[in-house]
């Protein structure tokens, strides 16, 4: 399903129903049997995930720039070839489902490996009715007829739409829902949530600077049984804005880390309540950084201290 | 040590509008070269009228105020409803935003303007010529002839150039040179559109450039 001339969502969805056969393919195979891969458990369901997964927010908002797409493409392809898996979206990064989609079926037609990729996007709406036909909508513009995980973002209207998420998960039209905050921001909220609902995922900012998830919720989820989603990981481009120019402790290559990239993922994906962060690029090369973290050691809990300290130090 | 707090406050609200921002400033720059693409020559019709509104200001023929009101009107629709919409909309939800703010004051022109014939101007030429006037002119000639330039150099290419009917920026300080050379009295209203305009756009090209 090419994007030749399609400015806005709406155009988008009509020229994406005409391709919802592709949508029988399979996207939600797991990658538990891939070897050397750094896999973590959804504790609802005991199904693994590689730990490292891919945002989308700006880098694959590009509208209906041809070259940028193919690039999106591309990229997309780095994340399968690294052994990606998550992919994350919403209705609210413009035209990124769209895009996502797009490349989605493209690598379809190159049969390149992505039968592997765990989609999850979002509702964003105050709305109920507006809602369901967001969600409508989300699965035309990526060609699937069913998400794996499906999240309430930034706690919109959170109680209308985890109704209509519980029921399309008792239809057996999505396999997990989650709830998002980013920023940090209306941490009590979602603990009243994660306390009080059921719900399989979390998606929190949680990074080397902001690690205030670390006291509350991230031992709640735990109890709880709550995979979680780190979202920010480089706090955008703030980490490498910050240090990205400071060189790496000698001892970084000592747990496989060769770029600070890696460093910050590392830090993230090593706590054992995070699941899968979700860092966005719009570079191969960047991709194929970050997708390296899933085939290198993890740092324990006294290397994280002095990851920390290191920051602290520069 | 108020230096740094103050570096520290700049920080935090680059930051905060940071958030706002839902493309990366390569998209937005290869969306600028692609609109100027997709649209030239227009771009010299633009300028050409840009210059014919300025001789109407300046030499006054009859219905000069009406024409000038019509050619505004004309440029601020046009950014936007293609600029804004066909464009900018492919990229941010906040393009509807801002074609509507575009779209509101095309839309006074036409009915204050060239209908209701109550935006008229002072011809800096005239003997009631004040300072403000002399400055009105300042202002629509560097929006027609330097601030292309200027935007063009500051980028590097030439299809980043801000022209006058075509882009936001050119056409809001021309919009506000005009403005200024409008009698007095309702002129504050019709400059409002044009400045918080150029104040988005200040913002957004400061959060832009830092996150290159």
């Amino acid at each position: 399903m090419p994007i030749n001339h399609s400015p806005n969502r709406r155009r988008f969805v009509q020229s994406a129903g005409a391709t919802l056969a592709l949508a029988a393919l399979p996207l939600s195979l797991s990658l538990a049997n891939t070897p050397n891969l750094l896999t973590k458990i959804i504790p609802s369901s005991g199904e693994k995930i590689p730990a490292i997964g891919m945002g989308s927010w700006m880098t694959f908002n590009v509208g209906d720039d041809k070259p940028a797409i193919v690039n999106c493409t591309e990229v997309l392809k780095a994340f399968f070839d690294g052994g990606g898996s998550v992919i994350d979206s919403s209705p609210m990064y413009g035209s990124s489902e769209a895009v996502i989609g797009h490349c989605l079926q493209r690598l379809h037609r190159q049969q390149k490996p992505f039968s592997a990729a765990f989609s999850a996007t979002k509702v964003w709406t105050p709305f109920e009715t507006m809602g369901k036909s967001q969600i409508a909508d989300s699965h035309k513009l990526w060609g699937i007829t069913q998400f794996d995980l499906f999240q309430i973002h930034n706690l919109v209207a959170w109680q209308k739409h985890l109704a209509t998420l519980q029921q399309m998960k008792q239809d057996k039209k999505l396999r997990y829902i989650g709830i998002t905050t980013s920023h940090g921001r209306r941490h009590e909220e979602l603990e009243k949530i994660i306390n009080t609902q059921q719900i399989d995922f979390i998606q929190l900012t949680y990074n080397v600077l902001d690690t205030e998830a670390e006291s509350r919720l991230l031992p709640l989820a735990q109890e709880k049984g709550i995979a979680v989603i780190a979202n920010r990981p480089f706090q955008r481009k703030g980490l490498f804005q910050r240090f990205g120019h400071k060189p790496l402790p000698a001892w970084a290559t000592d747990i496989g880390c060769n770029s600070w990239a890696q460093y910050f993922l590392q830090f993230i994906v090593s706590h054992p309540a995070i699941t899968c962060a979700i860092p966005a690029t719009g570079q191969v090369a960047h991709m194929q950084e970050n997708m390296a973290v899933l085939k290198g050691p993890l740092p324990d809990a006294k290397t994280r201290l002095r990851m920390q300290q290191y920051l602290q130090s520069l | 040590m108020i230096k740094a707090q103050v570096y520290e406050q700049i920080e935090a609200l680059w930051l905060f509008l940071s958030d706002f921002l839902m493309f990366e400033p390569q998209t937005w720059t290869r969306l600028i070269a692609r609109y100027q693409q997709d649209w030239w020559p227009f771009q010299s019709i633009a300028l050409l009228l840009g210059v014919v509104l300025l001789w109407l200001l300046y030499y006054r023929p009859r219905q000069a105020d009406r024409l000038i009101n019509a050619g505004l009107c004309l440029c601020w629709l046009w950014v936007g409803l293609v600029f804004h919409l066909q464009y900018v909309a492919t990229i941010s939800w906040a393009a509807w935003g801002f074609a509507g703010l575009f779209i509101t004051q095309g839309v006074l022109f036409l009915l204050f303007g060239v209908l209701g014939g109550q935006l008229t101007y002072l011809s800096p030429s005239a003997k009631t010529r004040s300072n403000i006037n002399r400055f009105a002119i300042m202002v629509i000639v560097f929006s027609l002839a330097i601030y292309p330039l200027i935007t063009a150099a500051l980028a590097g290419d030439w299809m980043q150039s801000s022209i006058f009917g075509l882009s936001p920026d050119a056409t809001s300080l021309a919009t506000m040179g005009f403005m200024l050379a409008a009698k007095p009295g309702v002129r504050g209203l019709w400059l409002l559109l044009p400045v918080l305009w150029l104040i988005i756009s200040i913002f957004m090209g400061w959060v832009m450039a830092g996150s290159y």
